[in-house]
């Protein structure tokens, strides 16, 4: 019995060790980064609950819901914010912008959508371009290929030096694509309103109040489409 | 000798079927899934992910669940009450035909509990107008051959274990460890070399735990979709290759070990 156990495991821990060899990697780097990002906040238990039952992805899901739900919740008045990130000064608002992004780069580094909403809100929400950068460096280190990160940093240069035409060349290349938030849409629709470029603002504004999944989007669109129709 | 594996497998698929408890399962399944079409509209920006996301990950549960139950059902609570084992070994039955005979059974009942899950999942995607993606199919397949694994496993803990708590936890503990088993790597990697903890106690589980990793194309999904990670028709053979020698290894174990366990009614 004992021999028969011995056999059992020793010949288990050599296929084991042969296959080993072939496993896909993992991104096992990945984890530890997420769970750090998370320690303290409210998701980090579940997110190794749900990474043991190899639910990872899952994990990164509820961790991006995380993230819409604090930056959904109102941490500064229209006033506040205006104090600060419309004189072009960084916000001190919603501090855990960037670990909880972060945490979902850890749980899936390809999770494209969640890197372009966060560096997003930080860099042209927040102005805290500084930390917009190092997230789209780090995503860019895992996924090297992907070019609208790269656009992505070239349109934060040109928004800190305040170069609006070439901002908006670089926003309106990754506003075609499906993982392009809503989020930098209505950027792009903003910044076209302060070059003069009604027209484009309009249409994206129209594309919003119709298509934007996002509810409180469409809203914001309808109601910028009666100002820009009021107006002469 | 195959006929009897197989009049076995057959009894176990239809002593499952009519189970009142499984088809519980199956029906609670589908509709979480549905309940998987209300929660993405939380997920907004992202709700095609997030509804697959979801529908995949209860599939994954619900298939635990169904098969953790099934297999101490068939392998441990018949022997202890000495039901209806007794009348199997009065024919020419051997103990480990019994056993292969149980797996086969509920190795297709999975298989037909998750086509049933999987159907509602591609409804509700036609349904809701999502895509298609040819990844959707070898998500399911890697799926089943994990939980084929995880079966193995549970057979063979089943069989040794002396209780259902020890049965359950001993088999969660290993299923959770399977998937953090290169995370337990690379931290022994990064250990000092000094640390003779690591090395005696940790290292050997990592070559003994079943690596789940060989079934994790679909948290790979939007790598693969957009080619920044590979993915080939050998890897997924690999894979099967993989299931089909260490799920065999636990049964052929699990096997001997029943042809010599002790059955009576206690």
């Amino acid at each position: 019995m004992r021999g028969a156990l011995a056999v059992f495991l020793v010949s288990c821990s050599l296929i084991n060790g042969w296959f080993a060899a072939f496993a896909p990697a993992d991104s096992p780097e990945e984890l530890p980064q997420a769970f750090a990002a998370s320690r303290g906040a409210v998701g980090g238990t579940r997110d190794l609950v749900l990474v043991g039952l190899g639910l990872r992805r899952l994990a990164c899901d509820m961790a991006m819901l995380d993230l819409l739900i604090y930056y959904g919740t109102q941490e500064e008045s229209q006033e506040d914010w205006h104090q600060a990130a419309g004189r072009g000064r960084a916000t001190r608002f919603y501090p855990d912008l960037l670990p909880l992004t972060r945490r979902i780069i850890g749980l899936d580094p390809y999770f494209r959508y969640a890197v372009l909403y966060g560096a997003g809100a930080l860099a042209f929400n927040e102005n805290r371009y500084g930390e917009a950068v190092f997230l789209l460096q780090e995503a860019l280190k895992r996924d090297p290929g992907y070019w609208p990160y790269s656009l992505n940093l070239s349109a934060i240069a040109y928004k800190n030096r305040k170069n609006f035409p070439e901002l908006i060349y670089f926003l309106e290349k990754v506003y075609p694509l499906p993982e392009c938030p809503t989020m930098l849409k209505n950027i792009l629709a903003n910044i076209y309103l302060r070059a003069g470029q009604k027209e484009k603002a309009r249409s994206i504004f129209h594309w919003m109040a119709q298509s934007a999944p996002e509810s409180e989007y469409r809203e914001h669109a309808k109601g910028k489409l009666k100002i820009l129709e009021s107006a002469p | 000798m195959f006929n009897r594996i197989l009049v076995i497998a057959q009894l176990t698929l239809l002593e499952q079927v009519r189970d009142k408890i499984v088809n519980l399962i199956f029906l609670f399944a589908g509709v979480v899934v549905y309940f998987g079409v209300v929660l993405t509209q939380l997920a907004q920006g992202f709700e095609e992910r997030f509804f697959r996301d979801t529908a995949l990950a209860m599939v994954e549960l619900f298939g635990l669940v169904l098969l953790l139950g099934s297999a101490y059902r068939v392998v441990r609570q018949d022997v202890r009450k000495g039901s209806s084992v007794e009348m199997f070994f009065v024919r020419p039955l051997r103990r480990w035909e019994y056993l292969a005979g149980r797996f086969a059974g509920l190795s297709t009942l999975l298989l037909v509990g998750m086509a049933v899950m999987g159907g509602v999942q591609l409804g509700i995607i036609t349904f809701k107008g999502f895509s298609w993606h040819w990844l959707f199919a070898v998500s399911f397949a890697e799926l089943y051959l994990k939980l084929i694994i995880v079966l193995a496993l549970a057979f063979l803990l089943a069989t040794i274990t002396t209780s259902q708590a020890s049965y359950l936890a001993s088999t969660l503990l290993i299923y959770a460890s399977g998937h953090v088993t290169q995370l337990m790597k690379l931290l022994i990697a990064r250990q000092d070399s000094t640390d003779t903890v690591s090395l005696i106690l940790l290292k050997p589980l990592t070559y003994l735990l079943p690596d789940f990793s060989f079934f994790g194309t679909a948290n790979r999904w939007e790598g693969i979709a957009a080619g920044a990670v590979s993915f080939s028709i050998g890897g997924l053979g690999l894979t099967l290759l993989y299931t089909v020698i260490y799920a065999g290894a636990l049964v052929v174990f699990s096997s001997y070990l029943f042809s010599r366990a002790e059955i009576s009614p206690t």
